[in-house]
């Protein structure tokens, strides 16, 4: 690790070395980092092991930080990762060929270390790592180095993206005021991409063009690092003919391996923490290295587990204590994922569990024929509590679509729940304006529909309904389950789309697909022969699960063949048709009508 | 080798099976040289293709038949491509803009413009075809933009539209068209025809087997020669239906089987499994009405309509097909259980009264 700035009066490469150190933490630990300074850690008679973790921790270190690989044995990412990122290194900053690789884009998914390694890799060379952000290029480089030119970074300010990224790419080439390091000791890493990148790309090819002609001698080289989405963000950053034309490396990060994380956190933490707890949250962290380190911080300090007492989360923090199995109680599994889900579960929760007041008496306003659409009030207001979260409709639909059932008392109030759920979705088929102002109405209806509807006598067990889904162990019932299942069948009709697309050859005379499917596929499934135009992936589009074709009765023989006027040849020779049998299927005929 | 639907399929207007006059109409229309855009329409396997193929062959030749596969790429305005494949030859293009989804529009603009900005190549035929097939599906969007571009290019371009109805077709490109109805054969024309296939294929089939081909067939010959060509393949007397709706008829008897909210879990996992497989959801819809109806008792018969019309016109109008479908299944099963549970209170009456 980087030891902190330690002299009060900070420099421009200081404060450049704290920006970039620090990249994986929440600004909040951000502004804790200052109070450390000028008193190392490693330069104190720490202890060790757990002991110095805590530490550290409580000097308002982040475990992220603590727990920084400082070698490459000690980098969790796998080996053939860190030597493609090594040779990336070594080819770059060695001799360059006429044709440089002056550009490599490391992606993965948030937490797999990406940042992690290429900072490591590039300290082992001795080579600064120089991050371009908006806010830090604009005010730090030049607003803060002298007070003269704040009025040129606000100039900057007012200037479109890509001329800052431009001016970022140059700064860095010319014997720079950002720092004083040479040419061939720096490294320009893009994290956040500029968001005009995603408007106007072509803008952004012209740049990188540019910078890859001018530069290509003995420019810096530039990283991209992308979190989410690989495919897509690629495409944006670099067509893909200017991909191949700059010569553009990418290397992708996989999320690590859940045993590895658990082998690697059971020795820094010395069997401190339980194994189960340690899978539990492993578990929950999804390969997202940097979340599950937060998580442990979470867990370790006490002061946490006290406030979350005072909350609703009782059983949670009683869990914590004790240090029992977490993965049991699918509730407390909830404190150690990401915020964002938490919230969104809590919402669905209250439509979901919509809780009434049932100590206050029903008020009889209704005539006797509408008596059973009495119920007690309820504890919130449906159409307030819509508002309170930010969800589009289509998503909040698909959510209740997946948990009505499981909340339902029978099937009547499913079926009533449902009808709002449909009435809700044809409201509008603008599906994609999201300002619309049947948006927030599209809500109001299925939220209060299902409000309404799901537990008309009474709170509702939550029942967990036996699906097919139950060959995947790894997902435990959970008390709200997201609306994944909807998106897979979307990816898989997609799929199955493309197959039957890449399926039109020479041979095929119709486009209508809808009768390939319906009438040609079924069949030809059936026919047991093969043909050309009907591939091995295009008939299971005509399988179905545990439906089989039963009733072939061959003793029955319905085809009589007619003799003598026909002559059925085999490739090889001719066989007489008296003595053609089933196990001829196999071969080739041509029958030949000689009749006519 | 090729499937005896292609192999028997007519290929010029004299030797189309039925609907005769409309074909020596077509030919007498052809020969005046005053050929204007057409829609052909019909139930599925009803041979609107097929005539189609004949007309083209009628207007140009045997050269229509030399065709070859393009792949197409398209750019939306927001530099999004979209890739699509058309059938061509030199005379014609077929592309199917229903494929590419709500952007279809685009794909109607774009090629029309190409094809029209080169005339025909016979000498007395000045307009080369562009066939839309699967025009039913065509958004409105599609069929707006569709309306100005038949009347600018008339004189280079003609459209032959292939819709398995005419209703989501709008009025102003109805005027805009001959509407040709192709009316699906009889059973018995069926029977004939099958008669037929089997006497070039040489072999005896008994006719009351063919009988029971051609009434199982719903009036679709290409069904009718696909399910006689499997059954010969595999000797097999029984009448095979297509996987799907033993699926779908599967899953009508779950519905009625004890209705629980389980079974409502797992008819929407039937209803993905469907769609993955590319089944149309109003196809599921009828299949599924007609086996329920079959099924049920004839008091809940009129309930089941009337709930089968709502949603799925619902559906047609939203987006998101599983919640009116599942809407469907919810209140089918309901009503079934509550019936079934009223049921049994009455006949327990009915003891007590006895």
């Amino acid at each position: 690790m980087e030891p902190p700035p330690s002299n009060s009066r900070k420099g421009f490469l200081d404060k450049f070395a704290g920006a970039f150190t620090c990249h994986s933490m929440s600004l909040k630990k951000d502004k804790k980092r200052p109070m450390v300074d000028g008193s190392p850690p490693e330069s104190e008679l720490c202890p060790t092991g757990f002991k110095k973790i805590m530490f550290d921790n409580q000097k308002g270190l982040p475990f992220v930080d603590i727990l920084k690989p400082t070698s490459r044995s000690d980098l969790l990412v796998h080996p053939k990762k860190i030597s493609e990122v090594d040779c990336w290194l070594t080819s770059i900053f060695g001799t360059r060929s006429s044709n440089p690789k002056l550009f490599l884009i490391v992606s993965g998914p948030s937490g797999s270390g990406k940042m992690t390694t290429l900072q490591l890799l590039a300290r082992e060379r001795g080579i600064k790592t120089i991050e371009f952000s908006e806010v830090s290029y604009v005010k730090e480089i030049f607003s803060v180095e002298d007070e003269k030119s704040y009025s040129y970074g606000e100039h900057l300010n007012n200037r479109s993206q890509s001329e800052n990224v431009r001016n970022f790419l140059i700064q860095a080439n010319v014997k720079s005021i950002v720092d004083k390091s040479p040419k061939n000791k720096k490294l320009l890493v893009f994290k956040d991409l500029p968001f005009t990148l995603v408007k106007e790309p072509e803008k952004y090819h012209k740049l990188w063009t540019w910078y890859y002609e001018k530069f290509s001698a003995d420019g810096v080289p530039v990283v991209f690092i992308l979190s989410n989405d690989p495919s897509r963000e690629q495409i944006k950053i670099f067509s893909s003919q200017l991909r191949s034309r700059l010569n553009v490396v990418e290397i992708q990060f996989n999320p690590f391996v859940k045993t590895r994380i658990v082998k690697w956190l059971t020795d820094k933490l010395e069997k401190k923490v339980s194994k189960p707890d340690i899978e539990a949250i492993v578990d929950e962290g999804k390969g997202d290295f940097r979340n599950i380190l937060n998580c442990f911080e979470l867990k370790c300090s006490s002061s946490l587990a006290k406030q979350r007492s005072f909350t609703n989360f009782k059983r949670g923090a009683k869990k914590l204590k004790t240090d029992d199995n977490l993965s049991k109680d699918p509730g407390s599994s909830a404190i150690w994922g990401r915020d964002v889900s938490l919230e969104l579960y809590h919402f669905l929760g209250k439509i979901l569990f919509s809780k009434r007041h049932y100590d206050k008496p029903v008020q009889r306003t209704l005539p006797d024929e509408l008596l059973k659409f009495e119920r007690h009030p309820l504890v919130e207001d449906p159409f307030q509590l819509v508002e309170t979260h930010d969800i589009s409709s289509n998503t909040l639909n698909l959510f209740l679509h997946q948990n009505y059932l499981n909340h339902s008392e029978n099937l009547e109030s499913a079926a009533n729940s449902i009808e709002w759920l449909s009435q809700s979705d044809c409201l509008r088929d603008d599906v994609y304006d999201g300002n619309s102002p049947l948006e927030s109405y599209q809500k109001a209806l299925s939220g209060a529909g299902l409000m309404f509807n799901l537990s008309p006598n009474g709170p509702v067990k939550v029942k967990y309904l036996d699906t097919r889904k139950a060959k995947d162990t790894h997902s435990k019932p959970s008390l709200i389950s997201s609306n994944r299942p909807w998106h897979i069948n979307q990816e898989k009709i997609k799929e199955t789309k493309s197959t039957l697309k890449a399926c039109i050859n020479e041979k095929s005379k119709s486009l209508n697909y809808q009768d390939f499917i319906l009438d040609f596929l079924p069949y030809a499934s059936v026919m047991n022969i093969s043909m050309k135009r009907f591939t091995g992936d295009l008939l299971k589009i005509s399988c179905f699960p545990n439906i089989s074709y039963g009733g072939f009765n061959k003793t029955h023989e319905p085809f009589v063949m007619r003799p003598s006027t026909v002559q059925l040849r085999c490739e090889t020779s001719d066989i007489p048709i008296n003595e053609r049998d089933e196990s001829d299927d196999e071969k080739l005929y041509f029958i030949e009508d000689v009749s006519d | 080798m090729a499937l005896w639907c292609d192999r028997y399929r007519p290929t010029s207007l004299n030797k189309l099976d039925y609907n005769k006059e409309q074909a020596d109409y077509l030919k007498r229309m052809i020969k005046s040289n005053d050929f204007p855009h057409l829609l052909v329409y019909g139930a599925p396997g009803s041979g609107k293709r097929t005539r189609v193929q004949c007309i083209l062959r009628e207007i140009y030749g045997p050269g229509v038949d030399k065709t070859r596969i393009e792949h197409l790429t398209i750019e939306t305005p927001s530099n999004k491509k979209l890739e699509l494949n058309s059938i061509a030859s030199n005379y014609h293009i077929e592309v199917n803009p229903s494929d590419i989804g709500i952007q279809d529009r685009l794909v109607v603009q774009d090629v029309m413009k190409n094809i029209a900005q080169s005339g025909g190549l016979v000498d007395k035929v000045p307009f080369k075809v562009i066939v839309i097939s699967e025009a039913h599906k065509l958004s409105k969007d599609a069929q707006h933009s569709l309306r100005r571009t038949m009347e600018k290019y008339i004189s280079t371009l003609r459209l032959i539209m292939v819709a398995d109805t005419s209703s989501t077709i709008l009025p102003p490109i109805k005027s805009r068209c001959l509407l040709l109805r192709v009316a699906a054969p009889s059973t018995d024309k069926i029977s004939q025809i099958l008669e037929f296939v089997a006497k070039k294929e040489n072999f005896d089939i008994s006719p009351s087997l063919i009988q029971k081909i051609a009434k199982e067939s719903e009036r679709n010959l290409r069904r009718a020669l696909l399910m006689m060509e499997t059954m010969y393949i595999n000797q097999s007397k029984d009448i095979i239906k297509p996987s799907y709706v033993l699926y779908i008829q599967r899953m009508a008897k779950k519905m009625v089987e004890n209705p629980s909210l389980e079974k409502v879990k797992d008819i929407r996992e039937d209803f993905y499994e469907l769609e993955q497989h590319l089944i149309p959801v109003d196809l599921i819809f009828k299949v599924l009405i007609h086996s329920l109806l079959q099924i049920c008792d004839k008091h809940l018969r009129g309930k089941l309509i009337q709930l089968a019309s709502h949603y799925e016109h619902q559906m047609r109008v939203g987006s998101k097909r599983v919640l009116h479908f599942e809407a469907f299944v919810a209140h089918f099963m309901a009503a079934y259980q509550k019936f079934t549970e009223d049921n049994m209170i009455d006949d327990d009456d009915d003891l007590l009264a006895m």
